[in-house]
């Protein structure tokens, strides 16, 4: 017991303080411990869903679901987080568009889109939305070794306004060329020119296709939305597509060829690469357009001039393409006051004149009826008479347009056109069957064409005929100033007139560049080729 | 019994100890609040690790307390009483460390007592939790007994008449929550490894923490006799191991016998990591102390104490592969405890020691150790030992 | 009321996702992985469950005919006939409703996280990042299959690659499917027999290992493997009570007598 004593009040500790020790650690931990948050109690969801789907699953509804879309689609995003499950998209893919419901399940290896974006038109919530390419763009831009030279389609000149408060179909050419000028792009092109050279080979080609006995009906193939199209469904049909690029992939290798050629001579640049390639569309296909593999002609040319500046892998034709939605946000972005744009700022030349001709590509009809008119002079060697200048049977919002003009020298040409991929289908099959009674096809895979683009604005939601014919009317009333000056033959200088292949940078192209139209380079930088997606999908109908 | 002094010695190590278990009860006041996923490394394909693990051996080790028990208590064998008290509050402290492990564990702490109101009855895991819920309060009363027995001895006497019943049922109840362990796992059988993975693993589970029982007492005999200078009754040990070996054979003998029966036997030789963590996990937990004990190096202290050291290593190596080896495959990825997980384990099993060497040192657990006619003088000349005391 | 199931026909999922969206929209849950923190939709490649995410499209490229084909699997609770999780659950925190909807209920959850190790499927996960977390997985939309509905995923199905109805009619529609195109699918319902039967159904024309189904599963439920030793438990009990007792008696009796043929007296051990 002594001992125990002894030991204690050397270093021994009692038990009371022991205890009281560990009781105080206790009540510390204790305290600490309530003051957790207290967990989810019903788990059993009582969250909200669209009234269609308050039913059994059997019940047949309308509207169910939404589009398949592949989380790395080159053109469009969606955000689940928006996303209401309300249809919208799929009765645009479905209904207008007749993609979704148009092949057997299961599918093979991929999502079947076209990338037309209507999903993105009808999406109430935005949810759907193009893939953005502005950090990119803005990059290049900021970029002091690059030269960002860009062109802006047909129709973005309609819907560019739209995006900034204006009444639907408002003329915004000259803000948007100001526009992306505050925003830092060197050179500001008009897609219209390319629109002209389209024309010019296209045109050529149906011509010699007539002429020579070749495969019609011609289709056309600016659409890249309509050629993804063909190639899932219609293998078969892809002879009769034009094998003229679309506008912006003649413009893109055209800008890093002759163009640059220019530049360099200038000074501006010392070699193609040093070019970056922006294209301003109605359109998200484009996304995907300009990202085919087989678009790096510019830098296969300089190959073969003997120059490595590129390989195939580096240096492609167009490098980024902004939907009018992208270019409205970088304007917004820059600060940039709408009311503050030039209204009347004008193009940069070298490839930056078109023809009304051009301008009529954004509506539906619109590249018929610009290809008719130079047709008609590449076959006739003669200006068109006036009734082709207002070619109305292929005007307008119908979804199947025909006509049938008399071509002095070929006879009668019977022309269809057709916008929203259910119709182009109905064409198809026509001709599938056999049963084409036309020569010339032109389908645009958007309702109303380009400026109902996937790419415009969402004005209305979903896309509404009243906005669609503000914008096609804002266009033909371009034209028709067009129609005066080509009629008055006053060509140069205000570039208005109504005919592609009387612009005067077409001519010129051809003069000291590409030759003649269908000729050898032409063809290197302006044709293509198509292949089959058979595999893809086992079509239904 | 007024002048009776309640004692603990302080040590360097001690100290230190303490020390983790302050830290570790700081740390448990941030687990609580930031939630497992920024204390621990478990996550959705691991959602258990270290700390289930340590709870799964240390249950099993802590049947030394009911083995110990059975072979002193229901049969009788006198002269092994010496080890009787001694592994029950080993087992006693062992199960508290479990709680307390498993209160920082389980993600809603909170709830423990729900099991009692909303029983899951076909849950081998509520097997668990009531066995040794139950036993523990078994253990509290044969403790009550124990410290009763100097500072109470009128009430000791009557504790006694009821004490023969608390200890058969303390030796059953066991039987429940070991064989149960082994049962958990019954709920994976397209998960666990084909070599564990069986409908005998209960059983299993059950016999091995029986006859790992002696093992860990031996252990705490030696490791106490060391302590306090004590001699050791080398004989009494020995004959312990004897115990232990043939039921070890038996284990041996079901276990093969599983392995031919669900044809797994050629597994085990496929000398894969998981094939060799099961040889080694056989080899400690049987062969090798089998092997000892047939030795003339089984008569000594050493051999004794080796056969211990095998077989307490190989049933941690049995509960390790079922909990992790067993699982990796499907599981799959990796889990590695974090530093929390590790030191709070640590810092538990600290509380735990501290409080084993609090009581031995001042009740009379000791009492029967060879060499002392009563606990009494045992108890005071205990303390002489705390300066070469090895903690 | 009859055991309601969903079918599953793996060839004619396309992928949208709604399945997704509509148990986050019914559900209230976000986007964000309790994890990263990051957004992401639960559909795609990588694509997985966790706590804020019932159910996934997970995308899988398979091989079919020496082809690769892009497949997608919905993934969500089996909703098991005879589940593992509720019988594992020492707190009885999970029960089956009377439409076979396995329900998980919060309050009464410990936390010990058996249901999770020892789901066949891996479904149940953790709310890791929660002070006080619970378990969490697909209730089958309970509350709406009360009122007669669909569960949100089958309700937004645009293909009915997802159909609601009582079990017993979806699997013997299952078998008349797979039994018409003998060449498209696999010869098999997922979910018919496996782990005792699940109320989830599957069809699918690609292996259901390709597919990342366990396939190594037993035909008899889980519990029932657990039940092979838990019937014991009452003879374990009752067993061994009598076993000691007997034994105790025997042996202390041998004890007293032979004290008292006048061996060595022992005074401290009479019990």
């Amino acid at each position: 017991m002594q001992k125990h004593d002894e030991l204690e009040n050397k270093k021994g500790m009692s038990r009371r303080r022991f205890l009281s020790v560990m009781a105080g650690a206790g009540i510390v931990g204790a305290a600490a411990t309530m003051s957790g948050c207290s967990p989810v109690s019903d788990p059993s969801g009582t969250g909200w869903l669209p009234n269609q789907y308050r039913n059994a699953s059997d019940l047949p509804a309308q509207v169910k679901g939404r589009v398949p879309l592949d989380p790395d689609n080159i053109s469009l995003i969606r955000n689940d987080e928006k996303c209401i499950l309300c249809g919208q998209c799929l009765e645009a893919c479905e209904k207008v568009q007749s993609i979704f419901g148009y092949y057997e399940l299961p599918v093979h290896d991929e999502f079947i889109c076209v990338h037309c974006g209507q999903c993105s038109l009808w999406c109430p919530t935005g949810a759907i939305k193009e893939r953005s390419e502005i950090e990119k763009v803005q990059a290049a831009i900021n970029n002091p070794d690059v030269t960002v030279v860009v062109h802006t389609a047909p129709a973005t000149r309609v819907g560019f306004g739209e995006e900034f408060g204006q009444e639907a179909g408002a003329w915004a050419e000259g803000q948007q060329v100001d526009a992306l000028r505050k925003l830092g792009f060197d050179y500001v092109l008009d897609t219209n020119w390319s629109a002209d050279l389209t024309i010019m080979e296209e045109g050529s080609e149906l011509v010699h296709r007539i002429t020579s006995g070749g495969v019609l009906p011609q289709f056309t193939s600016c659409c890249p939305g309509w050629v993804k199209f063909v190639e899932y469904y219609y293998p078969d049909l892809i002879p009769n597509l034009s094998s003229a690029k679309s506008p912006t992939m003649m413009h893109g290798p055209t800008i890093k060829t002759y163009m640059a050629q220019k530049l360099m001579d200038q000074g501006v640049i010392d070699n193609p690469t040093q070019i970056y390639n922006v294209a301003i569309m109605p359109c998200v296909a484009k996304k995907f357009e300009i990202a085919r593999e087989e678009f790096t002609d510019a830098a296969a040319y300089w190959q073969e001039q003997g120059k490595d500046w590129a390989t195939l892998e580096s240096m492609r034709d167009m490098d980024a393409v902004l939907s009018v939605r992208e270019l409205a946000d970088m304007v917004r972005g820059a600060g940039i006051k709408y009311e503050d744009l030039d209204p009347n700022a004008q193009y940069d030349p070298i490839e930056g004149i078109g023809s009304t001709a051009g301008l009529i590509f954004g509506n539906t009809g619109g590249v018929m009826e610009a290809a008719v008119r130079s047709a008609y002079y590449l076959i006739t060697g003669q200006q068109p008479p006036e009734a082709l200048y207002t070619l109305t049977p292929v005007r307008g919002l119908e979804g199947i347009k025909k006509a049938t003009l008399n071509i002095p020298g070929v006879g009668d040409v019977t022309v269809a056109v057709a916008s929203g991929l259910a119709n182009a289908r109905k064409l198809c099959e026509q001709v599938r069957a056999g049963k084409a009674d036309f020569q010339f096809m032109e389908i645009m895979s958007c309702p109303g064409g380009c400026i109902a683009g996937g790419g415009q604005p969402r004005t209305t939601v979903p896309p509404q005929d009243w906005v669609r014919q503000a914008r096609i009317d804002t266009i033909y009333n371009k034209d028709k100033v067009g129609v005066i000056n080509a009629a008055s033959d006053e060509q140069g200088k205000t570039m208005k007139l109504a005919l592609s292949h009387m612009n005067p940078e077409i001519t010129a192209i051809y003069d000291e560049f590409l030759g003649a139209p269908l000729s050898d380079l032409a063809h290197h930088l302006c044709h293509t080729e198509y292949y089959s997606r058979a595999d893809a999908l086992d079509p239904k109908n | 019994m007024a002048s009776k002094r309640w004692n603990f010695r302080i040590t360097k190590t001690r100290i230190v100890m303490l020390v983790i278990f302050l830290l570790t009860l700081l740390f448990m006041v941030w687990r609580y609040c930031v939630g497992l996923g920024a204390s621990t490394n478990l996550n959705d394909a691991y959602p258990w690790g270290l700390w289930i693990g340590a709870d799964m051996n240390v249950i099993a080790l802590a049947g030394a307390g009911f083995s110990m028990a059975i072979i002193t208590h229901v049969f009788h064998i006198h002269k092994y009483e010496p080890m009787a008290r001694r592994c029950l509050l080993i087992s006693f402290i062992g199960y508290v460390l479990v709680l307390l492990i498993l209160i920082v564990e389980i993600g809603r702490w909170d709830n423990f007592w729900r099991p009692f109101v909303s029983p899951g009855i076909h849950s081998p895991m509520f097997e668990v939790y009531m066995c040794i819920v139950a036993y523990m309060i078994l253990q509290a009363i044969e403790l009550v007994d124990v410290g009763t027995e100097k500072v109470a001895p009128n009430f000791n006497k009557k504790m006694q008449k009821i004490m023969p019943v608390i200890f058969v049922i303390a030796c059953v109840v066991p039987l429940g929550h070991q064989a149960s362990l082994g049962s958990l796992y019954l709920a994976m059988p397209a998960k666990l490894d084909g070599i564990w993975a069986s409908t005998a693993m209960p059983w299993l589970f059950l016999l091995s923490s029986f006859f790992v029982g002696p093992a860990v007492a031996i252990l705490e005999y030696l490791w106490s006799s060391k302590r306090y200078h004590m001699k050791t009754d080398i004989d009494m040990l020995r004959g312990l191991t004897r115990i232990s070996a043939c039921l070890m054979a038996v284990y041996l003998v079901i276990k093969i016998a599983d392995l031919v029966v669900r044809g797994q036997l050629g597994r085990i030789f496929e000398f894969s990591a998981v094939s060799n963590l099961f040889l080694l996990e056989i080899c400690l937990l049987t062969i090798v102390p089998i092997i000892i004990t047939l030795l003339p190096f089984g008569k000594t202290k050493g051999g004794v104490m080796v056969f211990s050291i095998s077989a307490v290593c190989g049933l941690i190596l049995t509960r390790v592969n079922v909990v992790f080896t067993g699982m990796h495959a499907h599981l799959g990825g990796g889990y590695f405890p974090t530093w929390f997980e590790i030191f709070s384990t640590v810092g538990l099993f600290c509380i735990c020691i501290l409080a084993y060497l609090y009581i031995t040192e001042n009740f009379p657990i000791f009492y029967g150790l060879p060499g002392d006619a009563d606990g009494e003088t045992e108890l005071e000349s205990a303390p002489s030992g705390f300066n070469q005391a090895i903690m | 009321m009859a055991i309601k199931g969903v079918l599953v026909d793996i060839t004619k999922c396309v992928g949208c996702g709604s399945c997704t969206v509509a148990c986050k929209m019914w559900n209230n849950q976000n986007y964000v992985n309790p994890e990263t923190k990051e957004t992401e939709n639960a559909h795609g490649f990588e694509a997985e469950l966790d706590s804020n995410t019932w159910t996934t499209v997970q995308y899988v490229k398979a091989q079919k005919d020496g082809k690769e084909v892009l497949r997608y699997v919905k993934r969500q609770c089996m909703h098991c006939q005879d589940p593992s999780c509720s019988s594992v659950c020492f707190a009885h925190a999970f029960h089956q409703t009377e439409e076979g909807a396995v329900q998980y209920d919060p309050e009464l959850c410990v936390g010990c996280r058996y249901c999770m190790i020892a789901c066949p499927f891996d479904i149940p996960k953790y709310e890791w990042e929660k002070a006080f977390p619970s378990v969490m997985k697909c209730q089958f939309c309970s509350s709406k299959l009360a009122q007669g509905e669909a569960p949100a995923c089958a309700s937004v199905c645009p293909t009915n690659a997802l159909v609601f109805g009582d079990r017993d009619a979806l699997l013997a529609k299952a078998h008349e499917i797979i039994a018409a195109e003998p060449d498209k699918y696999v010869q098999h319902v997922y979910g018919e027999n496996e782990v005792g039967g699940t109320n989830w159904l599957y069809i699918s024309d690609v292996p259901f290992g390709d597919l990342g189904f366990p396939t190594n599963l037993p035909q008899t439920s889980v519990p029932s493997n657990v039940h092979k030793f838990t019937r014991f438990t009452p003879a374990i009990f009752i067993g061994g009570a009598a076993l000691w007792s007997g034994v105790y008696l025997y042996s202390s009796r041998r004890h007293k007598v032979a004290e008292h043929e006048g061996k060595h007296e022992e005074e401290k051990h009479e019990e």
